[in-house]
């Protein structure tokens, strides 16, 4: 047994050996485990997110601007139905605004999770009898729209908004009339045939928005 | 000197007994060839001292050959062992998780190419697939509003599903891989039809 001395050496460096290998395989599955990212629910999440906040989405005004009264418990049957048609079926799927949740059909706990900043927005409906000085009122707030009733008596024919005309009729005006104004700039309603105060009643619907996060999780299933 | 080494050599000893104790001790030699102990081969004829010296010469290269065929059997082990199950599970498990991901980029090009809302349009946006997903080609089909790509290895399978607006009346078509991948969104009298070409 003179030669073999080194045997048992090489016994010690072959299980070295085979330690160092196990090792790295056991390192190379930690790694994989910890690469899994779980795309198909990410993607979903994500995809579902950006319909939300979208010009046609159910809950919108505009894009990226959610409607805070259909968010709300007394519009909330109209919004779960448009919801329910936008999310992808066998999907488990919770919808939360500043963490209150929206819509929830199953449980995705666990999933990742999307978030988007939008902006919060609630109109209210503001009527004024304006006093109408030299014919014209200044609207306080800006709004996209206004209703404008006209007494029969009143006898205005044309009413500008800005210097552009939003109503005419050579019979004179009357009744409620609903017309487009613009978001942008403040608007100066003007009446020709000198109303008095009373004749006329302004209905316009001022926004107030504020910052909100939207979150979407998403669990596509087995 | 040997007999400084070797205490139970006798003074009146031949320089052979002296070569043999420099490999081991000790071995007591009285010049007739008995043993004295130890397992060592009879000396005493100068034939079995050259014998002796040849097998120790051997002994050595015995041991280098037997611990090389050890070596190459461990390795052919190791290799049999590594290419028979960890690699081939390892190389499905990084084809599904491409497969997923590969999938997952394809759904949101899919959505992304939905133009806006407007009266007619006609959109057509190129996808990137890979060429082959674990060695195989494989392709991207639609099955009810859903993506789901076909692979021949059993372990790799992905769907997901499209989220589309109410807009979307139809998606067809499909995708291999290997060939220009293309999503062509057109305005149809009923909605926006969607094919994979």
């Amino acid at each position: 047994m003179r030669g073999q001395a080194n045997l048992p050496a090489l016994a010690v460096a072959l299980l070295v050996l085979t330690t160092t290998a196990g090792l790295g395989v056991a390192v190379a599955d930690g790694a994989f485990a910890s690469a899994d990212r779980d795309a198909i629910d990410r993607a979903g999440a994500a995809a579902l997110a950006d319909r939300l906040v979208a010009a046609d989405s159910p809950v919108t005004e505009r894009r990226n601007v959610l409607n805070a009264s259909r968010l709300e418990a007394d519009e909330a049957d109209e919004t779960q139905a448009g919801l329910e048609s936008l999310v992808p079926e066998g999907a488990a799927v919770r919808v939360a605004v500043d963490g209150e949740v929206v819509y929830e059909r199953g449980d995705p706990t666990g999933s990742p999770t999307v978030r988007r900043l939008v902006l919060l927005a609630e109109a209210q409906a503001v009527t004024i009898e304006p006093p109408l000085a030299f014919g014209e009122t200044t609207l306080p707030r800006r709004s996209a729209a206004a209703t404008i009733t006209v007494a029969e008596d009143a006898d205005v024919e044309t009413v500008r908004a800005n210097d552009r005309v939003i109503l005419h009729d050579p019979d004179g005006l009357s009744g409620a009339h609903d017309v487009a104004l613009s978001r942008y700039e403040t608007t100066t309603l003007r009446f020709d045939g000198d109303p008095q105060e009373g004749d006329v009643t302004v209905t316009y619907y001022p926004e107030r928005t504020r910052k909100a996060h939207l979150e979407v999780t998403v669990d596509a299933g087995p | 000197m040997a007999e400084a080494t070797d205490p139970s050599a006798s003074p009146d000893d031949t320089g052979p007994s002296r070569r043999s104790n420099h490999f081991e001790s000790p071995v007591t030699t009285d010049g007739v060839g008995t043993v004295g102990n130890g397992t060592a081969a009879p000396v005493g004829a100068v034939d079995g001292r050259t014998r002796q010296s040849d097998e120790r010469a051997a002994s050595p290269v015995v041991g280098k050959a037997m611990e090389a065929a050890i070596v190459v059997l461990y390795v052919g082990l190791v290799t049999a062992v590594l290419y028979g199950g960890v690699v081939p599970q390892y190389q499905a498990a990084a084809g599904a998780e491409v497969a997923e991901r590969t999938l997952a980029d394809a759904a949101t090009d899919v959505e992304g190419a939905i133009p806006p809302e407007v009266t007619a349009a006609e959109a057509s946006h190129e996808v990137d697939l890979p060429a082959t997903i674990d060695g195989h080609a494989y392709r991207v089909i639609v099955d009810d509003d859903s993506l789901v790509l076909e692979h021949p290895s059993p372990a790799i399978d992905a769907r997901i599903a499209l989220v589309l607006p109410d807009r979307v009346v139809s998606v067809e078509g499909s995708w291999e891989s290997g060939e220009r991948a293309v999503v062509r969104v057109r305005t149809t009298e009923e909605g926006l039809e969607v094919r994979l070409e």
